[in-house]
């Protein structure tokens, strides 16, 4: 292993989108508090540069979360398929070891299901709503260490968010044992989720882009067992 | 046009000479925040962070060759506490178009998941070492920055650089490989 990981250039495109936000900001600057004025009207071209590459959601689209999960409804083995098919052509078409894509967890939040694929070497959730689905994920080259006997172990928080930032999200995945009957995370924001466990694995999302700051470990008899504190976002 | 005639022209409000040092200088400081967080979105995020704090301050900065020693000593303070410098950020973060996964083929996302693993595995090993190490290790192995740059961005003598750099490149010899170890 080196001390030096190869970095992926940026994409040209993703430069100029952060060039031309930064600008608009800075020439926005009254004060040291700067960032909370209005945008002025030289913000319109850098809007138009980067809206004609970047998707716009609608707003709604996470309307239906909710904090506890729910049982999947009949909706939602198409979109696990959905979900599948995308996870092997991401396979497929790269070299990156996704294979197999077993599904090992299905969170259904109102019209919202989030499906944890884990293979021997990789984790990768897939969010699935009613404008689509988005995959995102890590690969380990040296393969996923069994948790043994230890009741829990934090993999990960990832993020997606939307072209305009109204639509983002943040996904938490682990490793559970059997000894677990509950896990709830909460976020800097204030929430309060409920995971879903299965199959030894265990996932929870959030609607926003905060951070999971605490979670906490129970039970089958509801007790609390242990908490965590994520290291990474 | 060179950084200190860049940074001459962003002293005096030159927001365009700015856009020219962000596209000249975004690489470097993305890979420097990518390798010390292990996380895509959030080191990109901290670019804009970087850029943001360094024109907040452009009043009390002199450039002297290069502006990439500045960037890192920015870099280094936000990437120390990246939640804390997010949120302090966060209404201009929020305005920034993110990223969208539908945007991406499967191989630009393979590229950058692999990217994190890579450096979490690296950020995993350096964080047997203690912190002041650390940082020097880094530093040096991840710019191109002289013992003597390295010791402005981390406010400490060069003699200091030197002895903190050889008890790291001892501790981690063997489980990372680096030439420059």
């Amino acid at each position: 292993m080196t001390v030096k990981p190869g970095i992926p250039p940026l994409d040209p495109m993703r430069v100029q989108v952060r060039k031309h936000a930064l600008l608009k900001e800075i020439s926005t600057k009254p004060s040291r508090r700067w960032w909370r004025f209005a945008v002025p009207a030289t913000a319109l071209a850098a809007a138009a540069v980067v809206g004609a590459v970047l998707w716009t959601p609608t707003q709604s689209a996470y309307a239906s979360w909710t904090a506890e999960p729910r049982a999947p409804g009949p909706d939602t083995e198409t979109r696990v398929e959905r979900c599948r098919e995308q996870v092997e052509e991401m396979g497929t078409r790269s070299e990156m070891p996704f294979a197999p894509a077993e599904a090992k967890v299905v969170d259904q939040r109102g019209d919202l299901t989030l499906v944890l694929f884990a293979g021997p070497q990789s984790r990768l959730l897939c969010l699935a709503t009613p404008n689509g689905q988005r995959v995102t994920g890590s690969v380990d080259r040296s393969g996923v260490e069994p948790l043994g006997s230890a009741p829990f172990r934090f993999t990960g928080v990832d993020g997606q968010r939307s072209s305009d930032g109204t639509e983002a999200n943040r996904m938490m995945s682990g490793m559970v044992g059997p000894q677990v009957g509950k896990i709830r995370v909460d976020t800097a924001d204030g929430r309060r989720v409920t995971a879903t466990i299965a199959n030894g694995w265990v996932v929870a999302w959030w609607p926003g882009w905060a951070d999971a700051t605490l979670i906490t470990l129970y039970d089958h008899a509801g007790d609390i067992l242990s908490t965590e504190r994520p290291e990474f976002e | 046009m060179t950084d200190e005639e860049l940074w001459g022209q962003v002293r005096a409000g030159g927001s365009e000479a700015f856009g020219r040092l962000f596209e000249r200088h975004a690489q470097a400081v993305f890979a420097y925040c990518l390798r010390r967080t292990g996380t895509w979105a959030v080191a990109e995020d901290l670019v804009s962070v970087v850029f943001m704090e360094t024109w907040r301050k452009r009043a009390s900065v002199t450039v002297e060759g290069s502006l990439l020693p500045w960037l890192y000593t920015v870099a280094l303070g936000v990437t120390r506490n990246h939640h804390r410098a997010r949120t302090r950020y966060k209404t201009a973060l929020g305005k920034v178009p993110p990223h969208h996964a539908d945007d991406d083929h499967a191989d630009d996302v393979a590229r950058r998941v692999d990217a994190e693993t890579r450096t979490r595995a690296v950020i995993a090993e350096l964080a047997k070492l203690p912190a002041g190490d650390r940082e020097v290790l880094e530093m040096s192995a991840w710019s191109d920055l002289t013992q003597a740059q390295i010791a402005a961005v981390l406010g400490i003598p060069v003699g200091t650089v030197k002895s903190r750099l050889a008890r790291a490149q001892r501790t981690v010899r063997g489980a990372l490989v680096e030439e420059a170890l």
